[in-house]
């Protein structure tokens, strides 16, 4: 024991000095801002300094947070899409981290960032939510785009929603008229609200084809454990399932269970036609062009605090491209009902929606705004399983 | 009654991984060294092996890749354990910690990648010609993939190996007695270091055969936690390689029903059923613990 | 040649050239070969994936002592790691092996979590704040409790037991996140309500920093004093040598092997308890995630020594933060740096110190 102690206090010393080499420029700078009485004093330090600047002026860089792993044909695989769109259209580079649990962690995750001289910031989680306030509130100078809506906007902290109601409304559509045995399976993993609020859309769609369709909703209480997408996907299948739709951040397992037999299956939040364009059907993924506009304001120093809201119209969110299979009937079907969107003809949640009990959610023509759709904590009918 | 075939094949197909690290750690264990790192085996085994059957599209390479990774990480779990003395946990939680980052590292390009055209390679699902007739039964069990024919012969071989041969006579007395082999002439240690290796291997094969048959597609940390799980059930079968189809299947029942349970809404919680497979190999440990004296090799118990 | 065992290799050893060997054996050269194994492999795995290595180095110390911000992020990450080692060393001084660390420490947030939005929410800070430790503790080791006593009266494996349990745990916390727990005014996600607050610690310097640090290594300190300078110490210390003497001596093994091993849940209950109290103000899935394990890790490295602990603690904590910046500059996955950490790890369990057969 007393030889591991040296042996392990020798290592530290060893990583110490090694650190001293390398960064002695840097530990300079370091005892200034240490040399500050309290912590405030050196947040204030940094605001005097840029003071002039508007959020997210002048930034060379874009810093995008994610929950999972960006290759996963799914929601992370969205935000690196972003930052490809970012790095072609406003010239700016654009910094991933990936794996960044929804814990207070992000701070440290988000400083890392903005010391490399991130000035636009896009969290993509809910659960980074509250810990990228506290960020943006240390930070005045950088602008926050931060994910799902909420009444934390404001200053340099702006909220960004899509509302993924409409693909899935459409998806839905497509999967009924896809469906021969009328019944359609939905992989969940976890109920969050995005995933409820999905899984309705979807079966809403789906209803408008055909109003006797089934929609059976697993869930598999992780992101991306593909043994357990396989046993979920094939049971589905048997159980009379012949359209499979994911909520799941690798989806490609699902793909290639539907491909080998001979079933179709939508992505999820990422265009995955390149893995099987047969089997594949769509997704709703997100359409960063209504968004660049904003960046570009920033960058130009034009940043304005916004809450923003949209669907089709506001080019936030679309489909992915459709299948190979689809035929040109479907798809002017399924571009009318996406027009009627764009006009407001359809309004996804519009009452009379019923949950699964028969009970009313949203009384007959009621249009609830998105706040109280995100709120939706129930499945609808025509559902089974269940959320608890 | 087409449920009972879903429910079957279901678990069957998320038994046979688990079957093969279960029997590989059961090899180990016999020996007196827990493998705990048999989920850093069944990761790289996966990893590798699918990268390999996404090259070559060849099912001999990829096992043969795979069973390779496994038996490197529980050659180092050997080295360790064997040589230094480390601990044995300890050690196998390092080695799957440190097969997650080198699996991540490099499988980084395989997550994209479909394996395509799976049915030409070999890896394709084959029924046996008469077998496969049997109402219920033939479509669940005798419409699989060739690895999973090998795992239904798996145990039956290690059975015969560790009861009727004269090697695994020896195998076992290194768990027991390791006087006793020396006695006899043969060398203890290199006796453990050849049933860790292995454990390794079949541990890599059921990898090999999760990513590229059962799930056809890798992602990072794809095993979560069926190699501890396999090494829980090991004790669960008392260390008889026969009991391995009824411990492995368990949790390959557990996992067909968390989805079962779901589909067909039956009011359980849905955090239950997710947890079921934890779950019952927890109670049927403690069953088995309990109920009967385990008969545990010597050597272990000054371990556990 | 058979016979060549580990325990028969002692004596050649000793046969060897006396200036050299000694050199090899000594403590600087291991040293040195655990710092510079792991980083030379991990230099060529790096060069096998084209990332300039000394880039890639740079950044990882960089990210270490660059900047305030990043020490104070190792200083909260080798609490949690701190606490949970001794949550591991603990049983493993008395013959058992707790691997559920991950789950008591999870186990001990949400409760702490619970009371904090609930019952304590009116108490004032010098009375709240110890209270809410003391509520960490109470919850991580009612959840150790299952575990020991799954081993005292079902006879289970402990480490499987434990292991398993934190799956559960997971479960079983998402059940609770997803349910009764809710926060209802949070959007709908998965998290519990704020705990009031001033049951928070204060964080100094513009960090994350808080006083938990010192209450993980003071509790280093008191775990060491107590195992070596106590009565309980002794009994622990004997059960820990030899169980049948300890058993021959009059001790009762069982009830203070079940007792080592609930003090042990209350310490991992507590770095969840610092965790809420300190960072992280509410409970959600996903708070606190392999720190349990590393935190086994950690006490393995030291051969379960407490004090030594909050060495190898730093280390691993260093290490960790410094994948964050590493993927942010480089690109590579942030689990590779899980690559170096092992690498360090299996350099010390390679050339550490021996341990007699």
């Amino acid at each position: 024991m007393k030889k591991n102690y040296r042996i392990l206090s020798l290592l530290l010393v060893l990583f110490l000095m090694a650190g001293i080499m390398t960064g002695c420029v840097k530990k300079t700078d370091d005892a200034q801002t240490s040399g500050q009485p309290t912590g405030s004093g050196s947040t204030t330090a940094s605001t005097t300094a840029t003071g002039n600047l508007k959020p997210g002026e002048g930034s060379k860089k874009i810093g995008i947070i994610m929950g999972g792993s960006k290759d996963d044909y799914g929601f992370n695989y969205a935000f690196a899409q972003l930052a490809d769109q970012v790095q072609k259209e406003l010239g700016i580079e654009a910094v991933i981290k990936e794996n960044v649990p929804t814990t207070s962690d992000f701070e440290g995750v988000c400083e890392e960032l903005i010391s490399q001289g991130c000035k636009i910031i896009f969290p993509s989680q809910f659960g980074y939510l509250e810990y990228a306030h506290n960020v943006a509130q240390r930070h005045p100078d950088v602008a926050f785009y931060s994910f799902p809506i909420t009444d934390y906007n404001g200053g340099n902290f702006s909220t960004i929603h899509g509302n993924a109601h409409e693909p899935w409304y459409i998806n839905g559509a497509l999967a009924a008229m896809y469906s021969k045995t009328g019944k359609v399976g939905f992989i969940g993993s976890l109920p969050i609200p995005d995933v409820i609020v999905s899984v309705d859309a979807f079966t809403l769609g789906a209803q408008s084809i055909n109003p006797k369709i089934q929609v059976s909703a697993v869930f598999t209480g992780s992101w991306a454990d593909t043994g357990l997408q396989t046993t979920a996907t094939n049971q589905l299948l048997d159980s009379g399932c012949d359209v499979i739709a994911p909520f799941q951040d690798s989806v490609k397992t699902v793909i290639e269970i539907c491909a080998s037999r001979g079933a179709h299956a939508f992505g999820c939040n990422a265009d995955a036609y390149s893995l099987d364009p047969k089997t594949w059907l769509s997704a709703c993924i997100t359409d960063w062009s209504g968004y660049i506009p904003y960046i570009k304001a920033a960058i130009d120093g034009k940043y304005e605090n916004v809450n923003l809201s949209g669907g089709f119209k506001e080019h936030f969110i679309t489909n992915a491209k459709y299948g190979d299979t689809v035929t040109p009937d479907m798809v002017t079907k399924l571009t009318e009902i996406r027009k009627k969107i764009e006009s407001g003809d359809i309004y996804v949640f519009q009452g009379p929606v019923y949950d699964q009990s028969g009970a009313v959610m949203f009384k007959d023509g009621y249009r609830p705004t998105i706040q109280e759709i995100n709120l939706v904590n129930k499945l609808v009918k025509g559902v089974t399983g269940k959320l608890n | 009654m087409r449920d009972l075939t879903t429910v079957l094949a279901c678990m069957i197909s998320a038994g046979t991984p688990i079957l093969y690290a279960l029997i590989g750690d059961l090899i180990g264990e016999r020996a007196g060294i827990i493998s705990l790192s048999v989920e850093g085996s069944m990761l790289c085994g996966a990893c590798i092996g699918f990268g390999t059957a996404v090259a070559t599209h060849n099912m001999l390479f990829a096992v043969l890749s795979g069973a390779l990774a496994g038996g490197l990480i529980g050659f180092c779990q050997a080295f360790l354990t064997i040589d230094r003395k480390s601990n044995m946990m300890a050690s196998g939680f390092v080695l799957m910690f440190f097969a997650m980052g080198l699996t991540a590292f490099y499988g980084r390009s395989l997550l994209n990648i479909s394996i395509g055209g799976a049915n030409s390679a070999g890896l394709g699902k084959i029924a046996i010609p008469v077998l496969s007739k049997i109402p219920v039964l033939g479509t669940a069990l005798f419409t699989q993939d060739i690895l999973t024919y090998i795992s239904y012969l798996l145990p039956l071989i290690v059975y015969f190996f560790i009861y009727k041969t004269k090697y695994g006579l020896i195998l076992c007395s290194v768990g027991e007695r390791p006087e006793v082999t020396l006695a006899y002439g043969y060398n203890p240690r290199l006796i453990q270091y050849g049933a860790v290796i292995m454990a390794g291997v079949l541990a890599g094969i059921g990898g090999v055969q999760m990513s590229v048959i059962y799930t056809m597609g890798w992602a990072n940390n794809m095993v979560n936690g069926r190699g501890f799980i396999a090494t829980a059930l090991v004790i669960l079968c008392s260390w008889k390689p026969q009991r391995a189809y009824l411990a492995a299947y368990l949790f390959g029942l557990a996992q067909a029903l968390q989805i079962f349970l779901q589909v067909h809404s039956v009011p359980v919680s849905m955090y239950i059923t997710l947890m079921l497979p934890y779950l019952l190999t927890l109670v049927a440990l403690g069953f088995i613990s309990s109920s009967k004296k385990p008969t545990m090799p010597e050597k272990l118990k000054i371990v556990i | 040649m058979k016979t060549k065992t580990a325990a028969a290799k002692q004596p050649s050893d000793a046969g060897r050239s006396v200036a050299l060997g000694s050199f090899f054996d000594s403590t600087p050269f291991r040293a040195l070969i655990c710092f510079v194994a792991p980083v030379t492999i991990f230099g060529l795995l790096l060069a096998s994936e084209g990332k300039s290595v000394f880039e890639t180095y740079k950044t990882i110390y960089f990210s270490i002592f660059g900047s305030v911000y990043g020490i104070g992020e190792v200083v909260i990450r080798a609490t949690y790691l701190i606490l949970t080692s001794i949550a591991a060393i603990l049983p493993a001084r008395v013959g058992l092996a707790n691997a559920g660390g991950e789950g008591q420490m999870a186990m001990g947030a949400v409760g702490t979590a619970v009371v904090g939005s609930t019952i304590f929410s009116r108490l004032v800070t010098p009375v709240g704040i110890p209270m809410m430790l003391l509520a960490g503790m109470f919850f991580g080791a009612l959840w150790a409790g299952i575990g020991i006593y799954c081993y005292m009266r079902l006879g289970m494996n402990e480490t499987l037991t434990t292991i398993l349990m934190n799956y559960i745990s997971t479960f079983i916390i998402a059940m609770l996140l997803f349910g009764v727990l809710r926060d209802p005014k949070g959007w709908n996600y998965p998290q519990t309500v704020q705990i009031a607050k001033q049951l928070r610690f204060n964080m100094y310097f513009g960090t994350r920093m808080n006083v938990g640090i010192f209450i993980a290594i003071a509790m280093a300190f008191f775990v060491w004093f107590v195992i070596n300078k106590t009565k309980a110490g002794f009994v622990i210390r004997t059960i820990g040598g030899n169980q049948n003497a300890a058993r021959f001596a009059g001790i009762n093994v069982k009830k203070v092997q079940a007792l080592v091993f609930l003090a042990a849940g209350a310490v991992a209950g507590l770095a969840g308890a610092i965790m809420i109290v300190g960072v992280e103000g509410r409970m959600r899935t996903g708070a606190g995630e392999t720190m349990g394990f590393m935190g086994f890790l950690a006490a393995g490295m030291v051969k379960n020594s407490p004090v030594l602990a909050i060495l190898s603690a730093f280390l691993i904590g260093a290490l960790n933060v410094a994948g964050n910046s590493m993927e942010i500059k480089t690109g590579l996955p942030a689990a590779s740096i899980q690559i170096l950490i092992m690498l360090v790890l299996l350099t010390i369990m390679t050339v550490g110190g021996k341990k007699k057969s």
